[in-house]
C-alpha cells in the first residue's frame, strides 16, 4: 500500500501528486521524459523533500531512507568503483541492515545469470551488464518495496523481457512489491499489474494496467500494443518453433523460441496485425486468431480496432479508406493475421 | 657515518611519520566537513589552513615558543599534565610540525572528498545505508588514493623542516636535532664530507616519497587500469 500527497515546485511545472494505491504487486509509472517521474520516486524514498508519504499504512515523512523499508535504484545508478562485481553484490548484503527477505546472493546470481561477471572489474562491464549487476545489488539490500528508475534501458528487448519476467517471479516468490518507472509502455505492459500515468507533474490515470493502457491509447499518440498470455503446448523440433495455446482459449499460434524465452506473454505491435472478415487463405498467414470486434475509434487519423480474442484484447489499426470500404460493425467476427512470429 | 647523524636521521623519520599519521587522523573528519561546507566563512577557513604555506616557519615557531613557555597558560597546562615542558622537547616539535605541514595534508583530502562523485553517495543512500556506514565503507575506500597522497606530502614536507624546529626545539641531540639542523651544523663546522653524506640520504628519502606520491596520484578512482 502506498499513499502520497506531494507538492514540489520544479523548473517548468509543479509536481502535484495525490496517489493512493491500495494493493499492487508491480506498479508501473509511465510518462514522457521530464514529467516528474524521477522526482516522485526520490520523494517516496526520502532522497528529496519532506512530503506526506505513507508506505504500508505507516507514515514515513520524517524518516531517513534507511528506515523507510524501501530501496530506490536511481536512474543510471553507478556501481561502486573500488569493488569488483562480486564485491558490489556483497556490499549491500553486508552493510544493509533490517533485511526483510531471505533472498540470498546465490539465488540472485542464478536468477539474473551473473555468474560469468562476478570476477569482472566494474569498469569493464557493458551498459546492459552494469544494469543487471546494479539490479542484483538493489535486490540484495533485502527490502520488500523496491523502486526502480529506468532500470533496464540499456538491455536489448529479449533480455529486457526476460529480466522483467524474473521480476514477476521474484515478486510472487518473495512477496516483494516493485515500482517500476519507464518511458516505454511496452516494458510496463509486460510486467505491471498497476499503472500510473504522469504528465507535467500530475497523475492523469491510475489503476489496473489494461484500463490505464486503454486510456493512454485513447488520448496519446502512442500506438496500442497487444498483450497476449499463452501456454506452451510443445516444441516442434522439425521446424524449430513453439506451438502455443492462448490463455483460456483453444486458439493456437506458432512462434520462434526467442518469443517464448522472454516469458509467458507476447507483446504484439499494431503493425504486426492485419484484420479481415474472411479467414485468410495465403500460406503466409499460418498465425490467425478469431475474435469479435468490440471497439473502433478514430484516433489521430486512423481507426483503432479492438478485438476480443477469447477474453484477451488485440489492437490493430485501419486506415480511413480501408475502414470505410470494409463496413465492419461492432460484434462482427473478424480474423486477425499475425505476422513476424515464426 | 657519525652516530649523531644516524640519531638525527631516525629522529627525522620518526617525527615525519608521527606528524603525518596524526594529521591524517585530525584532518579526515575536518576535510569531510569542509568539502561539503558552503557557508560564508569558507574563504576564512581555507585561508587559515593555507597560512603555513606562506608564513616563514620562524614566525610560526616564534608564536609557538611563546605559547609553550612556562609563563603562558598553554605551557603551564602541559607542564601540569605531563611534568615536562613543551619548548625544546620532541613533543613540542611534533606539535609545531602539525601546524607546519597542515595544508599539505588537508588540501589533498579536501580535494579528494570533493572529487568523489556524488552519485556514488546517492546510490548508497538510496540503497538504505546510514551516514556512518556510507562514510566508513564507501567514502573512505574511495578516498584511499587521496589519503595516500596526503600522507606522502605530509611526511615529505616534515622531513625538510628547519626553521620551526630550530625555533621551538633548539638543537638537542636525540631530542630535537633533525637532519636539516645536523646538516647546518656540519656546514658551519666545515665538515663537508658528513654534510654530503647526510644530504644525499635525505635527498634519496624525499625523492622516494615523491615517487610514491605520484604513483598514488595516478590511480585515482575511476581511471583504474
Amino acid at each position: 500500500m502506498i499513499k502520497l500527497t506531494l507538492f514540489k515546485a520544479l523548473n517548468h511545472f509543479d509536481l502535484d501528486i495525490k496517489l493512493h494505491l491500495e494493493s499492487f504487486s508491480i506498479a508501473g509509472v509511465f510518462g514522457p521524459s521530464g514529467s516528474g517521474k524521477s522526482t516522485l520516486l526520490r520523494c517516496i524514498s526520502g532522497l528529496e523533500g519532506e512530503q506526506s508519504v505513507y508506505i504500508n499504512h505507516q507514515q514515513v515523512d520524517h524518516l531517513p531512507t534507511e528506515q523507510r523499508g524501501v530501496t530506490l535504484q536511481v536512474q543510471s545508478c553507478p556501481l561502486f568503483p573500488h569493488l569488483d562485481v562480486a564485491g558490489n553484490l556483497a556490499f549491500t548484503q553486508t552493510h544493509c541492515t533490517n533485511r526483510q527477505t531471505d533472498l540470498t546472493e546465490q539465488k540472485v546470481i542464478e536468477a539474473l545469470e551473473l555468474q560469468p561477471l562476478l570476477k569482472r572489474d566494474v569498469h569493464s562491464l557493458s551498459g546492459g551488464e552494469r544494469q543487471r549487476v546494479v539490479f542484483a545489488r538493489t535486490l540484495l539490500a533485502g527490502k520488500k518495496f523496491i523502486i526502480l528508475d529506468e532500470p533496464f534501458s540499456a538491455l536489448d528487448w529479449p533480455l529486457r523481457f526476460k529480466t522483467l519476467s524474473t521480476i514477476s517471479e521474484l515478486a510472487a516468490e518473495y512477496n516483494i512489491k516493485f515500482m517500476l518507472v519507464s518511458h516505454s509502455l511496452k516494458e510496463l505492459l509486460f510486467c505491471c499489474d498497476t499503472l500510473v500515468q504522469l504528465n507535467n507533474g500530475k497523475v492523469i490515470n491510475h489503476g489496473p494496467t489494461a484500463l490505464v493502457a486503454k486510456a493512454i491509447y485513447a488520448n496519446n499518440k502512442q500506438t496500442p500494443l497487444s498483450l497476449i498470455n499463452f501456454q506452451i503446448i510443445k516444441f516442434d523440433e522439425k521446424y524449430g518453433v513453439y506451438q502455443l495455446k492462448l490463455h483460456q482459449s483453444e486458439q493456437q499460434l506458432f512462434v520462434l523460441p526467442s518469443a517464448v524465452e522472454q516469458g509467458s506473454k507476447l507483446i504484439l505491435e499494431c503493425e504486426q496485425i492485419s484484420v479481415s472478415a474472411d479467414r485468410p487463405v495465403s500460406v503466409n498467414n499460418s498465425n490467425v486468431l478469431v475474435g469479435v470486434l468490440v471497439n473502433a475509434e478514430l484516433i489521430n487519423g486512423s481507426w483503432q480496432l479492438a478485438l476480443n480474442i477469447d477474453g484477451q484484447t488485440l489492437y490493430c489499426l485501419h486506415s480511413k479508406r480501408l475502414w470505410e470500404q470494409s463496413s465492419y460493425k461492432l460484434g462482427d467476427t473478424l480474423y486477425a493475421a499475425i505476422h513476424n512470429l515464426e | 657515518m657519525l652516530q649523531s647523524d644516524l640519531t638525527a636521521l631516525w629522529l627525522t623519520v620518526k617525527l615525519a611519520f608521527i606528524t603525518a599519521v596524526l594529521l591524517l587522523i585530525l584532518c579526515i573528519p575536518v576535510a569531510y566537513k569542509l568539502a561539503g561546507y558552503r557557508g560564508r566563512f569558507k574563504p576564512f577557513l581555507e585561508a587559515l589552513i593555507a597560512m603555513p604555506l606562506v608564513l616563514p616557519p620562524t614566525l610560526l615557531g616564534f608564536y609557538l615558543l611563546v605559547l609553550f613557555s612556562p609563563t603562558h597558560a598553554v605551557g603551564q597546562f602541559w607542564f601540569w599534565l605531563t611534568g615536562s615542558q613543551l619548548a625544546f622537547s620532541f613533543q613540542g616539535v611534533v606539535i609545531g610540525s602539525l601546524f607546519y605541514s597542515l595544508p599539505f595534508v588537508m588540501q589533498p583530502l579536501v580535494a579528494g572528498f570533493k572529487q568523489i562523485n556524488q552519485t556514488y553517495n546517492e546510490a548508497a543512500i538510496a540503497l538504505g545505508l546510514s551516514h556512518f556506514k556510507r562514510f566508513v565503507y564507501l567514502i573512505l575506500p574511495l578516498l584511499k588514493p587521496s589519503i595516500g597522497s596526503a600522507f606522502a606530502l605530509g611526511f615529505a614536507h616534515t622531513l625538510g623542516e628547519f626553521g620551526l624546529v630550530l625555533m621551538i626545539g633548539g638543537n638537542i641531540q636525540g631530542e630535537t636535532q633533525v637532519v636539516s639542523i645536523a646538516l647546518y651544523d656540519h656546514v658551519e663546522s666545515l665538515n663537508y664530507a658528513a654534510a654530503h653524506q647526510l644530504s644525499l640520504i635525505l635527498l634519496a628519502i624525499s625523492f622516494a616519497c615523491l615517487v610514491l606520491l605520484f604513483k598514488f596520484n595516478k590511480s585515482i578512482v575511476g581511471v583504474k587500469q
